[in-house]
C-alpha cells in the first residue's frame, strides 16, 4: 500500500460523505426557506387575526352608534320647535347605548334665540357611571363654530370625525380619554340642516384591548427581544391616532402609510421608528383608519432561527454518526481486500525474481573464443512466459529461446516447466530435433489447458561456426552479415512445442561465417504498440538492424531503446525478449 | 470480442468480432464450449471480422483442434485477413486447419 496515497478504505469514505454533505446542504437549504416561510405565515395569521377580531369589535361598536343616533333623528326632529325637550332625548340616548359616551346636539348659534347664542343640550356618562345632563353654553370649543361646523351642516351628511382628547373640563379629574364623534344632521320642518346630533365614543377600551392582545403575544411569541411588537391605529393621512406612547398621539406617523396599505388587509416591510419592521394591518370599515400592529422582523425570523439551528444540530450529529460507521464498515470490507492485493503483489515480486533467476545472466563470457552472446527480457507483467537459455559445453554453445501462449501467472507457470525441461533434456543431447521432440512429449502430457511455446532451439560450433537449429513455431531469426546485410534465417515450418503429441518436428543446419551475428526475439518486439495503436513492426526491426553496429550487446540494447522511444510510455502488452549471438 | 453461434446444416459456425486477447479469451472460451459437442458436425471459424488474435486465442483454437479430433470432425478457419493469416503460417497452424 501506497503510503502518500490515502488508503482505499478513506478513500470511499471520503467521497460517500461528500455526496452525504452535498445532499444534506441541500436539504439544510430547503429546510431552511421552509421554515423561515412557515414562520411568517403564522405569524402573518397569528398577527391577521388579532386585527380581525378587534376590527369585529369596533365595527360593532361604531355601528351601534351610528345606528342609535340614526334611529332618533326622527324623535329630535319631531320636537324640533321646543328646545327643552332635547335634554330628555339626550338622556335616554345615552343611557340605552353604553357604547355612547356623551351625546349631545349642536345647534347652529342663535337658533333658538330664547336659549342664547350658544345651545348644546348634553348628556354624559361620567366615570361612576352615572348620566350627567347638562347645557353647554361656552364656546370654549371653538371647533364647534368653526368651518368644519359649517361644512358638516352644509354637507347634510353623517361621518364620523378624526379622533381627540376631550377637553380637560370635561375630564375633570380623569385622564383625558382619545374620543371621537359621530355626527348626524338634525333638520327642521323645511328640510334644512340646522344642528348636528353628535355622539362621542371613546376609543380607550379599543386601545386597552389592542394592548392587552399584543402584550399577549409579547410574552408567549418575543420574550427577550429588545424590540417588541405593538399595535397602532392610524389613518391615511398617516396622524397616529392610537399608539401605546400617549404621547405620540395625534402626531404625524408616516406620509407613506396610506399608500402602503391600501388593500383592506395585508402586510408590508418597512422600516418605523429605526427598525426594520413588518406591518399587518386591516383597515377599518367605514372610516378611513387602519389598524396595525407593528412587529420587528427579528421577532418573526428569531423564531426560525432557533428551529433552523435544532434542524442543523441534528443533521450534523447525523453527519457525524453516518461518518463513523461508514468509515468503520468500509474499513472492515476494503481493508481486508486492499492487504489481499498488497500481498498478491508481493507474491508477484517474489515470483517474479525466482523466474529472473532461472534465467541465466544477460551475458556469457565464453572461454577460448571471441564469440559472443547478449540476451535482454522484460516481461509485461511481474510475470511472464518468455524465456531464453545458453551455456557453453564440450566447445558447443547452446542457445533458446521461446514463448510461452499467453501472459502472466498462467504462462509464468509453464515457463518454469519449460525453463527446467530444456535445461535437463540439452545436457544429454547434441542434436536440437531430439531435444524439442523430447520437450513436445513432456509438454502435451499433462496438458489440460493445450497451452504451447514458441521456441527456437540452436547448437552452434564454436570451432566450425556450423550451426544445427530447430525451430518450433517461433519467429525465423535475423542474420546480420559482417557487411550490415540483413537475412532472415530460413526454417521449416514446424508446429509449437506441446501442440501436438508425436509431431515429427526438424532440424536444419547451416555454417556461420565469422562476424556473423544472430538476432532473436518474440512477438513482444516486432508487436509493441503505441498509443495510437501502431506496431514497432518487422520493418522498424530490420531498420534497426542494418543501422546498428552488430556487435551483440550493442544490438540488443539499441532495439531495447528504439522501442521504448516508439511506445513512448504506452502500456507494454507483451513480453519482450532478445538474445543476440555473433559468431567470432 | 463478439461471437456469434449458428448450425448451417451439418455444419457449426461460429463467427468472431473484434480483438481475440488475453482479457476477452476468457469469455470467449466460454462461448466456444457448445462446439466441443460437435459429433456428427463439422466446425466453421468465421475470422473475417477478426482484427487481431493473440497467443492465448490461438490456445483456444488448438484447444477445440484437439477435440474435434477426438470426435472425428473437421475444423476449418475461413475469412483470415493478411496479418493474421502471416502469424498462422508461422506457428504452423496452417497445417493444423484447413484455412480458407
Amino acid at each position: 500500500m501506497n503510503a502518500s496515497k490515502l488508503s482505499l478504505s478513506a478513500r470511499l469514505t471520503y467521497r460517500i460523505m461528500a455526496v452525504v454533505l452535498v445532499m444534506m446542504a441541500i436539504i439544510a437549504g430547503v429546510v431552511y426557506v421552509t421554515v423561515r416561510d412557515y414562520m411568517h405565515e403564522e405569524a402573518k395569521g397569528r398577527y391577521l387575526n388579532i386585527l380581525l377580531e378587534n376590527h369585529q369589535e369596533l365595527r360593532r361598536r361604531l355601528s351601534n352608534i351610528s345606528v342609535a343616533l340614526n334611529n332618533n333623528v326622527h324623535e329630535i326632529e319631531r320636537d324640533i320647535d321646543d328646545p327643552d325637550k332635547m335634554f330628555e332625548h339626550m338622556e335616554r340616548i345615552v343611557s340605552e347605548n353604553t357604547s355612547i359616551a356623551c351625546c349631545d346636539i349642536l345647534f347652529e348659534p342663535g337658533y333658538y334665540p330664547s336659549k342664547g347664542r350658544v345651545f348644546i343640550p348634553c348628556a354624559r356618562r361620567d366615570s361612576a357611571d352615572h348620566i350627567v345632563v347638562t347645557r353647554i353654553d361656552s364656546t370654549y370649543n371653538s371647533f364647534f363654530y368653526n368651518d368644519w361646523f359649517r361644512e358638516q351642516l352644509q354637507k347634510d351628511t353623517c361621518s364620523w370625525t378624526k379622533p381627540y382628547f376631550e377637553s380637560k373640563m370635561f375630564a375633570g379629574n380623569d385622564e383625558p380619554r382619545l374620543l371621537t364623534t359621530y355626527v348626524v344632521p338634525i333638520h327642521q320642518r323645511d328640510g334644512r340642516p340646522v344642528a348636528l346630533l353628535a355622539a362621542d365614543m371613546s376609543l380607550e377600551k379599543l386601545r386597552d384591548r389592542l394592548m392587552e392582545d399584543v402584550k399577549e403575544i409579547n410574552d408567549q411569541y418575543e420574550k427577550g427581544h429588545r424590540h417588541q411588537s405593538y399595535f397602532v391605529v392610524v389613518d391615511m393621512e398617516g396622524t397616529l391616532l392610537l399608539h401605546p406612547d400617549k404621547q405620540r398621539i395625534m402626531t404625524n406617523y408616516d406620509r407613506e402609510i396610506g399608500w402602503m396599505m391600501k388593500a383592506n388587509r395585508g402586510t408590508c416591510v418597512t422600516e418605523v421608528d429605526g427598525v426594520r419592521s413588518r406591518l399587518y394591518y386591516r383597515n377599518i370599515k367605514h372610516t378611513n383608519w387602519v389598524m396595525v400592529i407593528v412587529t420587528p422582523e427579528d421577532v418573526i425570523l428569531s423564531n426560525g432561527l432557533m428551529l433552523n439551528i435544532i434542524i442543523l444540530t441534528v443533521m450534523v450529529v447525523g453527519l457525524v454518526v453516518i461518518y463513523l460507521i461508514c468509515r468503520h464498515q468500509i474499513k472492515e470490507i476494503a481493508d481486508p481486500v486492499a492487504a489481499q492485493k498488497a500481498a498478491i503483489e508481493r507474491e508477484l515480486t517474489i515470483a517474479h525474481d525466482i523466474q529472473m533467476s532461472m534465467l541465466p545472466p544477460a551475458t556469457l563470457d565464453i572461454p577460448h573464443s571471441a564469440t559472443t552472446i547478449h540476451a535482454m527480457q522484460t516481461p509485461a507483467r511481474d510475470v511472464g512466459g518468455d524465456f531464453y537459455n545458453f551455456f557453453v559445453r564440450d566447445n558447443l554453445l547452446y542457445f533458446c529461446i521461446g514463448d510461452v501462449s499467453g501472459k502472466g501467472v498462467p504462462a509464468a507457470l509453464v515457463m518454469s516447466q519449460a525453463c527446467s525441461a530444456v535445461q535437463l533434456l540439452a545436457e544429454k543431447e547434441t542434436e536440437p530435433r531430439h531435444i524439442v521432440c523430447h520437450m513436445n512429449d513432456m509438454m502435451t502430457r499433462h496438458n489440460d489447458m493445450s497451452m504451447f511455446i514458441t521456441f527456437f532451439m540452436g547448437i552452434l560450433h564454436l570451432d566450425t561456426g556450423v550451426l544445427n537449429y530447430c525451430n518450433a513455431g517461433h519467429k525465423a531469426p535475423y542474420i546480420i552479415k559482417e557487411k550490415g546485410e540483413v537475412d532472415i534465417l530460413p526454417v521449416d515450418r514446424n508446429l509449437p512445442v506441446g501442440a501436438m503429441p508425436d509431431w515429427e518436428f526438424t532440424s536444419q543446419q547451416t555454417v556461420l561465417e565469422p562476424g556473423t551475428t544472430l538476432f532473436l526475439y518474440t512477438d513482444g518486439l516486432d508487436e509493441a504498440e503505441n498509443a495510437q495503436q501502431q506496431m514497432f513492426g518487422k520493418a522498424r526491426i530490420k531498420e534497426m538492424l542494418q543501422s546498428t553496429a552488430p556487435y551483440a550487446n550493442t544490438l540488443t540494447d539499441r532495439m531495447a531503446q528504439a522501442v521504448a522511444d516508439f511506445v513512448a510510455g504506452n502500456e507494454q502488452s507483451d513480453d519482450l525478449t532478445m538474445l543476440s549471438v555473433r559468431y567470432q | 470480442m463478439k461471437t456469434t453461434f449458428k448450425e448451417e446444416g451439418k455444419n457449426y459456425v461460429m463467427t468472431f468480432e473484434g480483438r481475440l486477447d488475453t482479457p476477452s479469451s476468457v469469455q470467449v472460451g466460454r462461448d466456444m464450449k457448445v462446439l466441443y459437442d460437435c459429433e456428427g458436425h463439422d466446425i466453421i471459424l468465421d475470422c473475417s471480422a477478426m482484427e487481431y488474435i493473440t497467443s492465448s486465442g490461438m490456445r483456444l483454437f488448438l484447444d477445440l483442434l484437439k477435440a474435434a479430433k477426438g470426435k472425428g470432425s473437421k475444423i476449418s478457419i475461413v475469412g483470415l485477413n493478411d496479418d493474421i493469416r502471416l502469424v498462422f503460417d508461422e506457428v504452423g497452424f496452417t497445417t493444423l486447419f484447413e484455412i480458407q
